[in-house]
């Protein structure tokens, strides 16, 4: 029986060492519901970013909590209160007491899953996702990075003006919150003395959903199922009673509606060009470079016609004054010194390449099926929100200016690309072989150094004592593209400064809106 | 444009061109030791993408070399011990991503025979392995063209073999993966939902080979056919125009035919040719295989006090 022990044994031990290692993997970024680190009493007087102020809108007072009718929804909530199911339970602890975090991360995941590129046909041609028929594949929208940056821009802002209506609304009212009307009600979240009327998470939660069903028409039910879900857990948390959140519906929807109709009128719907005006552009570009670079091409087999969003450059921008006073001088010619030194980097990568390069390439890759380089930094600032403990209204400015300065980091960088029409790094020498995908626009300046900078830039300035690790990690991404071979050193070190310069519009911006 | 880790598939392949393997009836007796260097070879110019099989001009044909050493020691009576080492390189035909290479995963099994009896004109063996891979060189498992799947396996098998009279033989194995996580470079990453974590869990898989064959009465010559199969439990698609992801639902079914040769020149020395391809399958590439093997076996230590007659040998 020796031999049947050596086996039995040598299977426990191995099943011991597989289990060990399997476990619940984290979805969302995980935090304990947190005291924040203030209340922000006059957040309702802040500058918003699309409306002129938090005043734009006002609701009709709410009754007395002496009134009957709060009484009922009040004896609703206390019939919650330590009896939630287990679904309850769950719900209560996903969405947390910042609801702007959860909404920005189903932006990111909805970004993820809509993040491919149209499959070629048989014949070779490529069809394009359409917004009047999103169901029919390519699926609409194809979330590419400036897509995205878009939904994370107007989402971000959109929760912010919601927010500072709401606080406006909460501070001229000052209802309290459930738990201070009836002490017998422990809330499922740290108490705090912020007015609960109208709800900042119906608020946020009308906003968002709407917002997102109107970037993402294919997800319209599962973007209802989770705003239920997240305006219910209010009253299951003993946060909010049933008038709280149809007041934040109210301010959300308001909001929304205003969002809807900038969005429809940024130009958003011509940055996408067919190939006939593509063809122009082209020919235009080749017209004044041509003689130092090779225009871009695409490098796919079979070669896409149209590059992605080559007239983004128009789409109206939030902060930088003109597209001109951001774009990067010209890249090198290829004949000079400067072009021979970054084509020797990239063929050396391409040789050698250390595993700590590998690590940084594919840490910052953010490239098809993910959430991008916008979501990405999405989520580094989700991180230091927390730890500064930061209500929902300061983590929607923290959103709402960083990814609107990555949205004209976006716009101004695409400007760039389409400006120059540079050639990728594989196109000018087929010798250099990346470790990333190649990304169908143009080389000059990278996407994702621009899109860092400014992202940077805006955090580091609302959370100064992270500034060096910020910027630590805006170099990191900005040299990523040079270890992934995707990108010339130039192509990022431009992209990085534009990206800097035009985070500091935004940043302007911040220092004047009456939050600092 | 794409991220392919489509070569999980030649991890399970490679015991084609090995020269014993976890899945075979051989057994080593005490002391003996057959040490081995093997080469394969893997190549698909199409894959399943979910269960559509299409072509891809950005990766043209996808070449994935194996380059691998390993042995099997008879250590005590009926228990063997496995182990291997693979270099892999993967290198794509098209495209502008340029392809993978590193020392892949180790795997150690113990083998034992576990019933050997006289049955009609012939013998029956029971046999199990139980064994483990382990990401031995630091790759990256969800790299466009990855050289593995970056998870520990642990891998449960039985083996039934019938030897029949006049050389024929056939047998049966099945598998069981029980697999721990990879890890990625990245610490965000979107399956069908999005996951905040370089982890990622795996799928368990099983696999399963019907081999029949024939050996000479001399004991020199021997061939055999196979038909095999994987299959991940859970595990999810690729989406169109989407890269393949370590923790995909794998699925293939595979022909292959394997001929060894022992006592080539000298007692001990074998050589082990092999190919196969894939027939069927989900998730992975459409591969054609071949490989080789060269091993030697000999007296490590006298076990002659544990041996037992009945212990089978190789040859």
């Amino acid at each position: 029986m020796k031999k049947l022990n050596y086996l039995v044994i040598s299977g426990l031990a191995v099943s011991a060492f597989m289990a060990s290692c399997t476990e619940d993997l984290p979805q969302y970024v995980g935090f304990e519901p947190y005291t924040y680190a203030s209340l922000d009493e006059a957040g309702g007087t802040w500058q918003p970013i699309l409306l002129t102020s938090g005043a734009d809108t006002t609701l009709t007072a709410p009754v007395d909590v002496t009134d009957p009718s709060y009484i009922s929804e009040l004896e609703e909530v206390k019939g919650y209160n330590g009896s939630l199911s287990a679904d309850e339970q769950e719900a209560v602890d996903y969405w947390g007491n910042n609801t702007v975090i959860r909404w920005q991360e189903i932006a990111q995941e909805l970004i993820a899953k809509y993040n491919l590129a149209p499959s070629p046909n048989a014949d070779g041609s490529y069809s394009s996702p359409s917004s009047l028929n999103p169901g029919v594949y390519p699926y609409f929208p194809f979330a590419h990075p400036p897509y995205a940056t878009r939904v994370y821009a107007y989402l971000g802002a959109a929760q912010y003006d919601a927010l500072i209506t709401a606080w406006n609304m909460k501070y001229t009212y000052n209802r309290p919150a459930p738990y201070d009307v009836d002490n017998s009600i422990s809330p499922e979240y740290p108490d705090n003395t912020l007015p609960s009327w109208p709800s900042e998470d119906a608020t946020v939660a009308e906003v968002s959903s709407e917002l997102l069903k109107f970037l993402f028409p294919l997800e319209v039910d599962y973007l209802n199922e989770m705003a239920a879900e997240c305006r219910n857990s209010r009253k299951w948390a003993g946060m909010n009673v049933e008038s709280d959140l149809v007041a934040g519906d109210a301010i959300g929807g308001f909001v929304f509606r205003k969002y809807k109709a900038r969005a429809a009128n940024d130009s958003m719907k011509f940055a996408q060009v067919d190939a006939a005006t593509y063809n122009v552009m082209e020919a235009a570009a080749e017209a004044t470079w041509g003689s130092m670079w090779p225009h871009w091409e695409n490098l796919e087999v079979p070669q896409r016609p149209v590059g992605i969003t080559p007239k983004y450059s128009s789409v109206t921008t939030w902060w930088i004054p003109s597209l001109e006073a951001v774009r990067p001088g010209p890249p090198p010619a290829m004949n000079s010194e400067e072009y021979k030194a970054a084509e020797a980097e990239l063929l050396d990568l391409t040789k050698n390449c250390t595993r700590e390069q590998e690590r940084i390439a594919y840490n910052w890759g953010d490239g098809f099926g993910t959430n991008t380089p916008a979501g990405h930094w999405g989520k580094i600032a989700a991180d230091y929100m927390v730890s500064y403990r930061m209500n929902p209204l300061r983590t929607a400015r923290t959103y709402a200016y960083m990814n609107t300065a990555m949205m004209d980091a976006g716009i101004s960088c695409w400007d760039t690309k389409y400006f120059y029409f540079y050639p990728r790094p594989p196109q000018a020498n087929p010798e250099i072989k990346t470790l990333l995908g190649l990304p169908n626009f143009p080389s000059y300046t990278s996407g994702h150094a621009t899109f860092s900078a400014a992202a940077g830039a805006v955090l580091a300035h609302i959370f100064p004592a992270e500034a060096s690790e910020i910027n630590g990690y805006v170099d990191e991404a900005t040299e990523s593209r040079i270890y992934g071979r995707i990108h010339f050193r130039f192509d990022c070190e431009s992209g990085k400064t534009a990206g800097t310069s035009i985070g500091g519009y935004a940043v302007d911006r911040m220092m004047t809106d009456g939050a600092e | 444009m794409k991220r392919t880790t489509l070569v999980a598939l030649v991890c399970l392949l490679t015991g084609v061109m090995r020269a014993q393997t976890p899945s075979d009836a051989v057994m080593m007796n005490p002391g003996e030791i057959c040490i081995d260097l093997h080469y394969g070879h893997s190549a698909w110019d199409e894959y399943w993408e979910g269960d559509s099989l299409r072509d891809n001009g950005n990766i043209g044909t996808l070449n994935t070399s194996i380059y691998g050493t390993g042995f099997m020691l008879g250590l005590i009576n009926r228990v063997n011990l496995l182990a291997s080492l693979p270099y892999v390189v993967t290198n794509p035909t098209g495209g502008v991503i340029s392809g993978d290479k590193g020392i892949q995963d180790a795997s150690f099994y113990l083998k034992g025979l576990l019933v050997e009896q006289k049955l009609g004109k012939g013998t029956f063996k029971t046999l199990a392995s139980i064994g483990i891979s382990l990401p031995a060189g630091d790759y990256v498992p969800d790299a466009p063209f990855a050289i593995g799947l970056g998870c520990p396996d642990g891998i449960f098998r039985g083996i039934l073999h019938y030897d029949a009279d006049m050389g024929l033989y056939g047998r049966v194995d099945a598998g069981y993966h029980l697999r721990g996580s990879a890890y990625l470079d990245r610490t965000y990453y979107y399956t069908t939902q999005a996951y905040y974590s370089d982890q990622v869990d795996m799928p368990n898989a099983t696999d399963y080979n019907v081999t029949v064959g024939y050996i000479t009465k001399n004991k020199h010559f021997k061939a055999e056919a196979v038909y095999g199969g994987l299959t991940t439990f859970d595990g999810f698609d690729i989406r169109r125009q989407d890269g393949g992801f370590p923790s995909n639902d794998m699925e293939m079914s595979r022909v292959g035919v394997n001929l060894e040769y022992y006592d080539l020149f000298v007692k001990g020395l074998a050589i082990h040719a092999g190919g196969g391809m894939v027939l069927t399958g989900s998730n992975v590439g459409k591969s054609t295989m071949f490989g080789g093997a060269i091993s030697y076996q000999f007296p490590l230590w006298d076990g002659r006090d544990n041996k037992k007659s009945e212990t089978p040998e190789a040859k």
